[in-house]
Protein backbone atom coordinates (compact mmCIF):
# COMPACT_ATOMS: atom_id res chain seq x y z
CA UNK A 1 0.00 0.00 0.00
CA UNK A 2 3.03 2.54 1.11
CA UNK A 3 4.59 1.56 -2.74
CA UNK A 4 1.57 2.01 -4.80
CA UNK A 5 0.85 5.33 -2.94
CA UNK A 6 4.64 6.46 -3.35
CA UNK A 7 3.86 6.03 -6.87
CA UNK A 8 0.77 7.56 -7.11
CA UNK A 9 2.15 10.74 -5.92
CA UNK A 10 4.69 10.34 -8.53
CA UNK A 11 2.09 9.57 -11.14
CA UNK A 12 0.22 12.66 -10.33
CA UNK A 13 3.25 15.19 -11.00
CA UNK A 14 3.96 13.29 -13.94
CA UNK A 15 -0.17 13.79 -15.14
CA UNK A 16 -0.28 17.58 -13.94
CA UNK A 17 3.07 18.27 -15.25
CA UNK A 18 1.76 17.18 -18.85
CA UNK A 19 -2.01 19.25 -18.34
CA UNK A 20 -3.50 15.36 -18.46
CA UNK A 21 -6.04 16.31 -16.39
CA UNK A 22 -8.93 14.26 -16.99
CA UNK A 23 -6.32 11.31 -16.31
CA UNK A 24 -4.92 13.20 -12.99
CA UNK A 25 -8.97 13.76 -12.21
CA UNK A 26 -8.62 10.08 -12.13
CA UNK A 27 -6.45 9.90 -9.04
CA UNK A 28 -8.79 11.15 -7.02
CA UNK A 29 -11.71 9.18 -5.15
CA UNK A 30 -14.93 10.31 -5.68
CA UNK A 31 -15.36 11.57 -2.28
CA UNK A 32 -11.90 13.15 -2.22
CA UNK A 33 -10.63 17.05 -1.51
CA UNK A 34 -8.01 19.40 -2.96
CA UNK A 35 -6.34 22.13 -1.15
CA UNK A 36 -3.66 24.88 -0.90
CA UNK A 37 -2.93 26.01 2.70
CA UNK A 38 -0.28 27.76 4.35
CA UNK A 39 0.13 29.73 7.47
CA UNK A 40 0.69 33.12 7.49
CA UNK A 41 2.70 35.21 9.71
CA UNK A 42 1.43 38.56 9.05
CA UNK A 43 -2.22 36.85 10.42
CA UNK A 44 -0.99 34.42 12.76
CA UNK A 45 -3.03 32.04 11.13
CA UNK A 46 -4.03 29.35 8.98
CA UNK A 47 -5.06 30.76 4.89
CA UNK A 48 -6.41 28.93 2.65
CA UNK A 49 -5.87 29.38 -1.64
CA UNK A 50 -7.65 26.78 -2.69
CA UNK A 51 -10.22 24.05 -1.60
CA UNK A 52 -12.57 21.99 -3.73
CA UNK A 53 -14.26 18.89 -3.63
CA UNK A 54 -13.72 16.50 -6.97
CA UNK A 55 -15.95 18.29 -8.77
CA UNK A 56 -15.08 21.60 -8.51
CA UNK A 57 -11.88 20.38 -9.07
CA UNK A 58 -12.99 18.93 -12.20
CA UNK A 59 -14.81 22.01 -13.22
CA UNK A 60 -11.85 24.35 -12.69
CA UNK A 61 -9.82 21.93 -15.10
CA UNK A 62 -12.61 22.16 -18.07
CA UNK A 63 -12.53 26.27 -17.56
CA UNK A 64 -8.49 26.34 -18.12
CA UNK A 65 -9.14 26.94 -21.79
CA UNK A 66 -10.72 29.76 -21.53
CA UNK A 67 -8.67 31.56 -19.12
CA UNK A 68 -5.71 33.86 -19.84
CA UNK A 69 -2.34 31.61 -17.81
CA UNK A 70 1.02 32.07 -17.21
CA UNK A 71 3.14 30.91 -20.36
CA UNK A 72 5.51 28.12 -19.90
CA UNK A 73 5.00 24.81 -18.12
CA UNK A 74 5.14 23.57 -14.67
CA UNK A 75 7.30 20.65 -13.18
CA UNK A 76 6.96 19.39 -9.85
CA UNK A 77 9.54 17.37 -8.20
CA UNK A 78 8.19 14.88 -5.09
CA UNK A 79 10.03 12.84 -3.25
CA UNK A 80 11.26 12.40 0.45
CA UNK A 81 8.09 10.52 1.22
CA UNK A 82 7.21 9.78 4.74
CA UNK A 83 4.63 7.51 6.14
CA UNK A 84 2.08 9.20 8.75
CA UNK A 85 -0.27 6.08 9.25
CA UNK A 86 -1.25 3.33 7.85
CA UNK A 87 -4.75 1.51 8.07
CA UNK A 88 -5.77 -1.32 6.84
CA UNK A 89 -7.25 0.26 3.25
CA UNK A 90 -5.68 3.97 3.61
CA UNK A 91 -2.33 5.36 4.39
CA UNK A 92 -1.34 9.02 4.92
CA UNK A 93 1.91 10.34 3.52
CA UNK A 94 3.67 13.40 3.05
CA UNK A 95 5.89 14.34 0.41
CA UNK A 96 8.52 16.99 0.22
CA UNK A 97 7.79 18.90 -3.42
CA UNK A 98 9.08 21.93 -5.23
CA UNK A 99 7.34 22.99 -8.24
CA UNK A 100 9.40 24.85 -11.08
CA UNK A 101 8.09 27.12 -13.62
CA UNK A 102 10.01 27.65 -16.94
CA UNK A 103 8.88 30.26 -19.03
CA UNK A 104 9.01 30.69 -23.01
CA UNK A 105 12.70 31.94 -22.88
CA UNK A 106 13.66 28.62 -21.28
CA UNK A 107 14.23 30.03 -17.89
CA UNK A 108 13.63 28.48 -14.87
CA UNK A 109 12.70 29.25 -11.37
CA UNK A 110 10.91 27.38 -8.25
CA UNK A 111 7.40 28.79 -8.61
CA UNK A 112 6.50 26.94 -4.80
CA UNK A 113 7.68 24.72 -2.22
CA UNK A 114 6.13 22.41 0.54
CA UNK A 115 4.46 19.65 0.71
CA UNK A 116 1.60 16.92 -0.06
CA UNK A 117 -0.01 15.65 2.43
CA UNK A 118 -2.02 12.58 0.89
CA UNK A 119 -4.15 10.35 2.15
CA UNK A 120 -4.35 7.57 0.04
CA UNK A 121 -7.49 4.91 0.11
CA UNK A 122 -8.10 1.63 -2.15
CA UNK A 123 -11.18 2.15 -4.40
CA UNK A 124 -12.45 -0.50 -6.70
CA UNK A 125 -8.92 -2.39 -6.13
CA UNK A 126 -6.61 0.58 -7.16
CA UNK A 127 -5.35 3.53 -5.19
CA UNK A 128 -6.67 7.06 -4.79
CA UNK A 129 -6.10 9.91 -3.30
CA UNK A 130 -9.10 10.69 -1.05
CA UNK A 131 -7.31 14.07 0.23
CA UNK A 132 -4.53 15.67 -0.40
CA UNK A 133 -3.72 18.74 0.99
CA UNK A 134 -0.86 21.02 -0.43
CA UNK A 135 0.76 22.25 2.45
CA UNK A 136 3.27 25.60 1.17
CA UNK A 137 5.77 27.63 2.78
CA UNK A 138 5.68 29.75 -0.52
CA UNK A 139 3.37 32.56 -0.24
CA UNK A 140 4.57 34.97 -2.56
CA UNK A 141 3.85 33.08 -6.30
CA UNK A 142 4.39 36.27 -8.24
CA UNK A 143 1.72 36.32 -11.05
CA UNK A 144 0.06 33.37 -9.74
CA UNK A 145 -1.48 29.82 -11.16
CA UNK A 146 -4.39 28.47 -12.89
CA UNK A 147 -3.40 25.65 -12.49
CA UNK A 148 -2.94 23.41 -8.45
CA UNK A 149 0.09 22.74 -7.34
CA UNK B 1 -2.87 50.31 -41.84
CA UNK B 2 0.30 50.37 -39.79
CA UNK B 3 1.98 53.12 -38.38
CA UNK B 4 5.26 54.56 -39.29
CA UNK B 5 8.16 55.41 -36.10
CA UNK B 6 7.29 59.11 -36.16
CA UNK B 7 3.46 58.27 -36.47
CA UNK B 8 4.31 55.31 -33.07
CA UNK B 9 6.02 58.33 -31.24
CA UNK B 10 4.39 60.67 -31.95
CA UNK B 11 1.80 62.28 -29.07
CA UNK B 12 -1.54 60.90 -29.41
CA UNK B 13 -4.20 63.10 -31.04
CA UNK B 14 -5.95 63.18 -28.24
CA UNK B 15 -6.76 65.60 -25.10
CA UNK B 16 -3.61 65.63 -23.25
CA UNK B 17 -5.41 64.15 -20.32
CA UNK B 18 -6.81 61.35 -22.43
CA UNK B 19 -3.39 59.53 -22.70
CA UNK B 20 -0.32 59.09 -20.13
CA UNK B 21 3.54 58.78 -21.09
CA UNK B 22 5.30 55.46 -20.56
CA UNK B 23 7.84 57.36 -18.69
CA UNK B 24 5.97 58.07 -16.05
CA UNK B 25 5.63 54.18 -15.43
CA UNK B 26 9.88 53.63 -16.36
CA UNK B 27 11.56 56.42 -15.58
CA UNK B 28 13.67 55.80 -12.03
CA UNK B 29 13.54 59.43 -11.43
CA UNK B 30 10.40 60.33 -12.02
CA UNK B 31 10.09 57.02 -9.29
CA UNK B 32 11.97 58.36 -6.94
CA UNK B 33 10.00 61.91 -7.34
CA UNK B 34 6.47 60.46 -6.51
CA UNK B 35 7.81 58.27 -3.84
CA UNK B 36 8.10 61.65 -2.08
CA UNK B 37 5.15 63.78 -4.24
CA UNK B 38 2.61 61.34 -4.39
CA UNK B 39 2.98 58.58 -2.18
CA UNK B 40 4.65 59.64 0.48
CA UNK B 41 2.11 62.57 0.42
CA UNK B 42 -1.26 61.01 0.70
CA UNK B 43 -3.28 58.61 3.13
CA UNK B 44 -2.68 54.80 2.44
CA UNK B 45 -4.31 51.49 3.63
CA UNK B 46 -2.20 50.16 6.54
CA UNK B 47 -4.31 47.11 7.70
CA UNK B 48 -7.57 45.90 9.02
CA UNK B 49 -7.90 46.90 12.94
CA UNK B 50 -8.62 43.06 13.30
CA UNK B 51 -4.90 42.39 12.40
CA UNK B 52 -3.95 44.50 15.61
CA UNK B 53 -7.24 42.99 17.86
CA UNK B 54 -5.18 43.04 21.40
CA UNK B 55 -3.70 45.33 23.49
CA UNK B 56 0.18 45.87 22.44
CA UNK B 57 0.17 44.31 18.91
CA UNK B 58 1.57 45.19 16.16
CA UNK B 59 1.63 44.93 12.25
CA UNK B 60 4.82 46.26 10.41
CA UNK B 61 4.47 47.03 6.49
CA UNK B 62 6.73 49.44 4.34
CA UNK B 63 5.18 52.39 2.86
CA UNK B 64 6.85 53.76 0.07
CA UNK B 65 10.26 52.62 1.19
CA UNK B 66 9.18 53.58 4.75
CA UNK B 67 9.36 50.83 7.12
CA UNK B 68 5.98 51.56 9.42
CA UNK B 69 4.81 49.87 12.14
CA UNK B 70 0.98 50.33 13.43
CA UNK B 71 0.21 49.69 17.05
CA UNK B 72 -2.33 49.53 19.46
CA UNK B 73 -0.48 50.79 22.29
CA UNK B 74 -1.25 49.73 26.07
CA UNK B 75 -3.90 52.70 26.37
CA UNK B 76 -6.04 51.21 23.23
CA UNK B 77 -4.94 53.88 20.62
CA UNK B 78 -3.82 53.11 17.44
CA UNK B 79 -0.55 54.45 16.50
CA UNK B 80 2.38 54.08 13.58
CA UNK B 81 5.61 54.98 13.91
CA UNK B 82 8.75 55.10 11.60
CA UNK B 83 9.83 51.27 12.03
CA UNK B 84 13.60 52.80 12.67
CA UNK B 85 16.01 53.48 15.91
CA UNK B 86 16.87 56.82 16.92
CA UNK B 87 20.31 55.44 16.82
CA UNK B 88 21.89 53.76 13.82
CA UNK B 89 18.48 53.80 11.97
CA UNK B 90 17.96 49.79 12.46
CA UNK B 91 14.78 48.12 11.52
CA UNK B 92 13.66 47.66 15.44
CA UNK B 93 10.62 45.49 14.68
CA UNK B 94 11.50 42.57 12.03
CA UNK B 95 8.60 40.91 12.37
CA UNK B 96 5.45 40.82 10.55
CA UNK B 97 3.15 41.24 13.71
CA UNK B 98 3.37 40.94 17.47
CA UNK B 99 2.36 41.84 20.75
CA UNK B 100 4.87 44.00 22.90
CA UNK B 101 5.14 46.84 25.37
CA UNK B 102 8.62 47.49 24.64
CA UNK B 103 10.55 47.15 21.42
CA UNK B 104 14.37 46.62 21.76
CA UNK B 105 17.06 47.08 19.03
CA UNK B 106 19.02 43.87 17.86
CA UNK B 107 21.82 46.12 17.63
CA UNK B 108 22.58 48.13 20.54
CA UNK B 109 19.71 47.12 22.86
CA UNK B 110 17.92 50.81 22.66
CA UNK B 111 14.30 50.52 23.56
CA UNK B 112 11.04 52.20 23.00
CA UNK B 113 7.46 51.72 24.50
CA UNK B 114 4.64 51.32 21.76
CA UNK B 115 3.69 54.87 22.31
CA UNK B 116 6.98 55.84 21.01
CA UNK B 117 9.04 56.96 23.85
CA UNK B 118 12.66 55.83 24.11
CA UNK B 119 12.94 53.89 27.57
CA UNK B 120 16.36 52.61 27.31
CA UNK B 121 19.36 53.75 25.88
CA UNK B 122 22.43 50.68 26.82
CA UNK B 123 24.88 52.91 29.49
CA UNK B 124 23.33 56.41 28.53
CA UNK B 125 25.75 58.34 30.66
CA UNK B 126 28.33 58.16 27.23
CA UNK B 127 25.86 60.22 26.09
CA UNK B 128 25.96 62.90 28.84
CA UNK B 129 28.76 65.34 26.70
CA UNK B 130 26.76 65.05 23.41
CA UNK B 131 23.28 65.51 25.14
CA UNK B 132 21.75 62.50 24.13
CA UNK B 133 19.03 61.25 26.47
CA UNK B 134 16.04 59.22 26.29
CA UNK B 135 13.47 62.34 25.90
CA UNK B 136 14.63 63.22 23.11
CA UNK B 137 14.98 59.94 21.17
CA UNK B 138 11.56 58.81 20.81
CA UNK B 139 10.40 57.60 17.53
CA UNK B 140 9.42 59.06 14.70
CA UNK B 141 5.48 59.15 15.03
CA UNK B 142 3.66 58.59 11.82
CA UNK B 143 -0.45 60.08 11.42
CA UNK B 144 -2.88 57.72 11.39
CA UNK B 145 -6.56 57.67 10.34
CA UNK B 146 -9.58 55.41 11.00
CA UNK B 147 -12.96 54.34 9.25
CA UNK B 148 -15.20 51.06 9.21
CA UNK B 149 -12.19 49.62 10.89
CA UNK B 150 -9.91 50.33 8.04
CA UNK B 151 -6.12 52.08 9.63
CA UNK B 152 -4.55 54.47 6.96
CA UNK B 153 -1.07 55.90 7.70
CA UNK B 154 0.18 59.61 6.45
CA UNK B 155 3.83 60.17 6.73
CA UNK B 156 3.40 64.03 5.64
CA UNK B 157 2.57 65.89 8.28
CA UNK B 158 1.12 68.94 6.28
CA UNK B 159 -1.06 66.88 4.32
CA UNK B 160 -5.05 67.30 4.24
CA UNK B 161 -6.51 65.76 7.42
CA UNK B 162 -8.10 62.12 6.99
CA UNK B 163 -11.57 63.37 6.90
CA UNK B 164 -11.06 65.95 4.37
CA UNK B 165 -9.06 63.76 2.25
CA UNK B 166 -11.10 60.86 2.26
CA UNK B 167 -15.07 63.09 2.47
CA UNK B 168 -17.62 61.02 1.66
CA UNK B 169 -16.34 58.38 -0.59
CA UNK B 170 -16.93 55.36 1.88
CA UNK B 171 -20.54 55.66 1.35
CA UNK B 172 -20.91 53.04 -0.98
CA UNK B 173 -18.96 50.63 1.97
CA UNK B 174 -20.04 52.14 5.24
CA UNK B 175 -22.94 49.38 5.78
CA UNK B 176 -20.58 46.64 4.28
CA UNK B 177 -17.96 47.52 6.86
CA UNK B 178 -19.23 49.13 9.63
CA UNK B 179 -22.76 47.09 10.42
CA UNK B 180 -21.12 44.01 11.77
CA UNK B 181 -17.65 43.67 13.36
CA UNK B 182 -15.32 42.36 10.35
CA UNK B 183 -11.29 40.36 10.54
CA UNK B 184 -9.49 39.51 7.74
CA UNK B 185 -9.06 35.45 7.21
CA UNK B 186 -6.59 36.03 3.93
CA UNK B 187 -3.39 37.96 3.38
CA UNK B 188 -1.51 37.32 -0.35
CA UNK B 189 1.28 39.04 -1.62
CA UNK B 190 2.67 39.17 -5.03
CA UNK B 191 5.49 40.77 -6.27
CA UNK B 192 4.21 42.21 -9.86
CA UNK B 193 6.55 42.45 -12.60
CA UNK B 194 5.22 45.89 -13.74
CA UNK B 195 4.84 49.64 -12.25
CA UNK B 196 2.46 50.40 -9.03
CA UNK B 197 0.31 52.77 -11.53
CA UNK B 198 -0.48 49.95 -14.16
CA UNK B 199 -1.80 47.33 -11.26
CA UNK B 200 -3.92 50.57 -10.00
CA UNK B 201 -5.00 51.17 -13.00
CA UNK B 202 -6.36 47.44 -13.45
CA UNK B 203 -8.91 48.58 -10.31
CA UNK B 204 -10.00 51.57 -12.54
CA UNK B 205 -10.27 50.75 -16.31
CA UNK B 206 -12.76 48.12 -16.37
CA UNK B 207 -12.63 48.31 -20.09
CA UNK B 208 -10.31 45.15 -19.00
CA UNK B 209 -12.89 43.33 -18.13
CA UNK B 210 -12.77 41.53 -21.11
CA UNK B 211 -9.91 39.84 -20.33
CA UNK B 212 -11.50 37.66 -17.71
CA UNK B 213 -13.66 34.87 -18.90
CA UNK B 214 -15.19 35.07 -15.08
CA UNK B 215 -16.05 38.77 -15.69
CA UNK B 216 -17.39 38.08 -19.22
CA UNK B 217 -20.35 35.34 -17.76
CA UNK B 218 -21.13 36.95 -14.64
CA UNK B 219 -20.92 40.35 -15.07
CA UNK B 220 -21.02 41.37 -18.78
CA UNK B 221 -24.14 39.66 -19.48
CA UNK B 222 -25.54 40.81 -16.34
CA UNK B 223 -28.41 43.74 -16.13
CA UNK B 224 -27.27 46.98 -16.48
CA UNK B 225 -23.26 46.33 -16.64
CA UNK B 226 -22.90 48.86 -18.98
CA UNK B 227 -25.16 51.60 -17.45
CA UNK B 228 -23.13 51.55 -14.26
CA UNK B 229 -21.63 55.18 -13.50
CA UNK B 230 -18.70 56.28 -12.05
CA UNK B 231 -18.94 58.63 -9.08
CA UNK B 232 -15.58 60.57 -8.32
CA UNK B 233 -14.54 62.44 -5.32
CA UNK B 234 -11.78 65.18 -4.35
CA UNK B 235 -8.79 63.68 -4.57
CA UNK B 236 -8.85 61.57 -6.62
CA UNK B 237 -11.15 58.85 -4.98
CA UNK B 238 -13.78 56.52 -6.97
CA UNK B 239 -17.05 54.23 -6.89
CA UNK B 240 -18.80 52.71 -9.47
CA UNK B 241 -22.95 52.29 -8.33
CA UNK B 242 -23.39 48.88 -7.66
CA UNK B 243 -24.77 45.97 -9.76
CA UNK B 244 -26.26 42.46 -9.46
CA UNK B 245 -23.67 39.52 -11.20
CA UNK B 246 -24.90 36.11 -12.26
CA UNK B 247 -21.91 34.69 -10.47
CA UNK B 248 -24.37 31.22 -11.41
CA UNK B 249 -23.27 32.01 -15.33
CA UNK B 250 -19.63 30.69 -14.70
CA UNK B 251 -19.68 26.87 -15.26
CA UNK B 252 -19.86 25.14 -11.81
CA UNK B 253 -20.50 28.54 -9.64
CA UNK B 254 -23.37 29.09 -7.80
CA UNK B 255 -25.56 32.16 -7.19
CA UNK B 256 -24.48 34.22 -3.93
CA UNK B 257 -27.74 34.52 -2.86
CA UNK B 258 -27.15 33.12 0.66
CA UNK B 259 -25.84 35.39 3.75
CA UNK B 260 -24.06 38.51 1.11
CA UNK B 261 -22.15 40.65 3.63
CA UNK B 262 -24.45 43.68 5.32
CA UNK B 263 -25.70 45.79 3.17
CA UNK B 264 -25.41 44.18 0.39
CA UNK B 265 -28.50 42.50 -1.92
CA UNK B 266 -28.16 38.86 -3.27
CA UNK B 267 -24.87 38.75 -6.39
CA UNK B 268 -24.28 42.48 -5.21
CA UNK B 269 -21.21 43.83 -6.61
CA UNK B 270 -19.78 47.19 -5.46
CA UNK B 271 -15.92 48.93 -6.08
CA UNK B 272 -14.50 51.90 -4.63
CA UNK B 273 -11.18 53.02 -5.21
CA UNK B 274 -8.85 55.05 -2.87
CA UNK B 275 -6.39 57.20 -4.39
CA UNK B 276 -3.13 56.67 -4.91
CA UNK B 277 -3.12 52.49 -4.43
CA UNK B 278 -5.95 50.79 -2.88
CA UNK B 279 -9.16 49.06 -3.44
CA UNK B 280 -12.15 47.62 -2.35
CA UNK B 281 -14.06 44.95 -3.87
CA UNK B 282 -16.96 43.79 -2.71
CA UNK B 283 -19.09 40.37 -4.69
CA UNK B 284 -21.75 39.80 -2.81
CA UNK B 285 -20.50 37.08 -0.20
CA UNK B 286 -16.67 37.57 -0.29
CA UNK B 287 -14.93 41.21 -0.67
CA UNK B 288 -11.40 42.12 -0.88
CA UNK B 289 -9.07 45.02 -0.15
CA UNK B 290 -6.29 45.40 -2.53
CA UNK B 291 -3.05 48.01 -2.10
CA UNK B 292 0.03 48.13 -3.56
CA UNK B 293 3.70 49.52 -2.75
CA UNK B 294 6.24 50.18 -5.13
CA UNK B 295 9.32 48.53 -5.07
CA UNK B 296 11.01 49.84 -8.33
CA UNK B 297 9.84 51.21 -11.65
CA UNK B 298 9.06 48.07 -12.94
CA UNK B 299 8.38 46.12 -9.45
CA UNK B 300 5.25 46.08 -7.37
CA UNK B 301 4.30 44.22 -3.91
CA UNK B 302 0.12 43.89 -4.29
CA UNK B 303 -1.08 42.83 -0.87
CA UNK B 304 -4.92 41.67 -1.06
CA UNK B 305 -6.96 40.80 2.04
CA UNK B 306 -10.22 38.92 2.35
CA UNK B 307 -12.43 39.48 4.84
CA UNK B 308 -15.24 37.82 6.69
CA UNK B 309 -17.75 38.47 9.32
CA UNK B 310 -16.18 37.88 13.16
CA UNK B 311 -18.00 34.95 14.59
CA UNK B 312 -19.88 33.98 12.00
CA UNK B 313 -20.05 29.94 11.75
CA UNK B 314 -18.20 27.89 9.87
CA UNK B 315 -20.10 26.83 7.45
CA UNK B 316 -20.37 30.71 6.44
CA UNK B 317 -16.88 31.30 6.89
CA UNK B 318 -15.47 28.48 4.98
CA UNK B 319 -18.22 29.69 1.75
CA UNK B 320 -16.57 33.05 2.46
CA UNK B 321 -13.54 32.35 1.50
CA UNK B 322 -14.22 29.37 -1.00
CA UNK B 323 -16.29 32.57 -2.77
CA UNK B 324 -12.73 34.36 -1.84
CA UNK B 325 -10.48 32.30 -3.50
CA UNK B 326 -12.74 31.80 -6.92
CA UNK B 327 -11.80 35.40 -8.11
CA UNK B 328 -8.28 35.90 -5.47
CA UNK B 329 -5.61 35.26 -4.05
CA UNK B 330 -2.90 33.68 -6.12
CA UNK B 331 -5.03 30.58 -7.15
CA UNK B 332 -8.16 32.71 -8.33
CA UNK B 333 -9.18 32.47 -11.38
CA UNK B 334 -9.02 36.17 -11.65
CA UNK B 335 -5.81 37.66 -9.75
CA UNK B 336 -3.31 36.24 -12.25
CA UNK B 337 -4.99 37.18 -15.37
CA UNK B 338 -4.61 40.96 -13.76
CA UNK B 339 -0.89 40.41 -13.01
CA UNK B 340 -0.18 38.45 -16.54
CA UNK B 341 -1.79 41.43 -18.43
CA UNK B 342 -0.01 44.27 -16.54
CA UNK B 343 3.18 42.61 -16.64
CA UNK B 344 2.69 42.13 -20.30
CA UNK B 345 2.47 46.07 -20.89
CA UNK B 346 5.17 46.59 -18.72
CA UNK B 347 7.24 44.23 -21.17
CA UNK B 348 6.68 46.93 -24.00
CA UNK B 349 7.10 50.08 -22.05
CA UNK B 350 9.75 49.39 -20.10
CA UNK B 351 12.44 50.08 -22.81
CA UNK B 352 10.45 52.67 -24.70
CA UNK B 353 8.23 49.98 -27.34
CA UNK B 354 5.59 51.85 -26.81
CA UNK B 355 5.62 55.40 -25.41
CA UNK B 356 1.99 56.14 -24.68
CA UNK B 357 -0.63 54.59 -23.08
CA UNK B 358 -4.92 55.87 -23.85
CA UNK B 359 -7.84 56.25 -21.64
CA UNK B 360 -9.57 58.29 -24.15
CA UNK B 361 -13.11 55.92 -23.49
CA UNK B 362 -15.77 58.25 -23.22
CA UNK B 363 -19.21 56.73 -21.80
CA UNK B 364 -21.00 59.16 -20.17
CA UNK B 365 -19.04 58.12 -16.89
CA UNK B 366 -20.17 55.07 -17.29
CA UNK B 367 -18.66 51.47 -16.35
CA UNK B 368 -16.11 51.07 -19.16
CA UNK B 369 -15.81 55.11 -19.91
CA UNK B 370 -12.14 55.65 -18.36
CA UNK B 371 -13.27 58.54 -16.84
CA UNK B 372 -12.20 57.05 -13.12
CA UNK B 373 -8.34 56.88 -14.78
CA UNK B 374 -8.37 60.22 -15.86
CA UNK B 375 -9.55 61.53 -12.67
CA UNK B 376 -6.33 59.41 -11.15
CA UNK B 377 -3.66 60.77 -13.25
CA UNK B 378 -5.26 64.52 -12.80
CA UNK B 379 -4.77 63.86 -9.35
CA UNK B 380 -1.22 62.44 -10.02
CA UNK B 381 -0.61 65.30 -12.27
CA UNK B 382 -1.12 67.86 -9.38
CA UNK B 383 1.08 66.24 -6.79
CA UNK B 384 3.79 65.63 -9.44
CA UNK B 385 3.66 69.60 -10.81
CA UNK B 386 3.57 68.00 -14.20
CA UNK B 387 1.05 66.51 -16.68
CA UNK B 388 1.23 62.85 -16.98
CA UNK B 389 1.31 63.40 -20.68
CA UNK B 390 4.34 64.94 -20.67
CA UNK B 391 6.12 64.15 -17.16
CA UNK B 392 9.17 65.62 -18.72
CA UNK B 393 8.34 69.21 -18.22
CA UNK B 394 7.16 70.18 -15.17
CA UNK B 395 4.08 72.64 -15.04
CA UNK B 396 5.00 76.31 -15.06
CA UNK B 397 8.47 75.53 -16.10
Amino acid sequence: MVEAAKDLVALSCLLLDEEKFDAYLALFSPESRYSIRTYSPELRKDISMLDLDRTELGVLFKNLPKHVRLPGRFLRLANGTVVESTGDDEVSIATSVLVTHTDLEGISRVFAAGRYRDKVMMVDGKPRIGEREVRVDTRQFGPGSHIPL
Amino acid sequence: MSRSAVAWTSQPAVKPDEFVSADIYTDPALFREELLRVKRATWKFACHESEIPALNDFRTFDHAGVPIVVTRSGDGQIRAFVNACSHRSAMVLREPCGNATQWTCLFHFWTYDNQGRCTQISREQGYEEAGVCKEKMGLREVRVGRKLGLVFVNLDESAPSFDEYFGDSFENLAEVLGTEELEVFHYHKATVKANWKQWHETNMELYHEYLHVVNRQVAMTGEGFFDREWKVYPYGHATLSPMVQKFERMKGWKARTDKPLPGLGPNEFRIVTFFPDTTIIVRATAMRIDTSTPIAPGVTLVEQRGLGIKGESVEDRTMRIKHHNQFWGPFGRNFPEDAIAVEAVYETVRAGAAPFALFARHEHERGQDDHPVRMFYREWSRYMGRPASAPAAKQGA
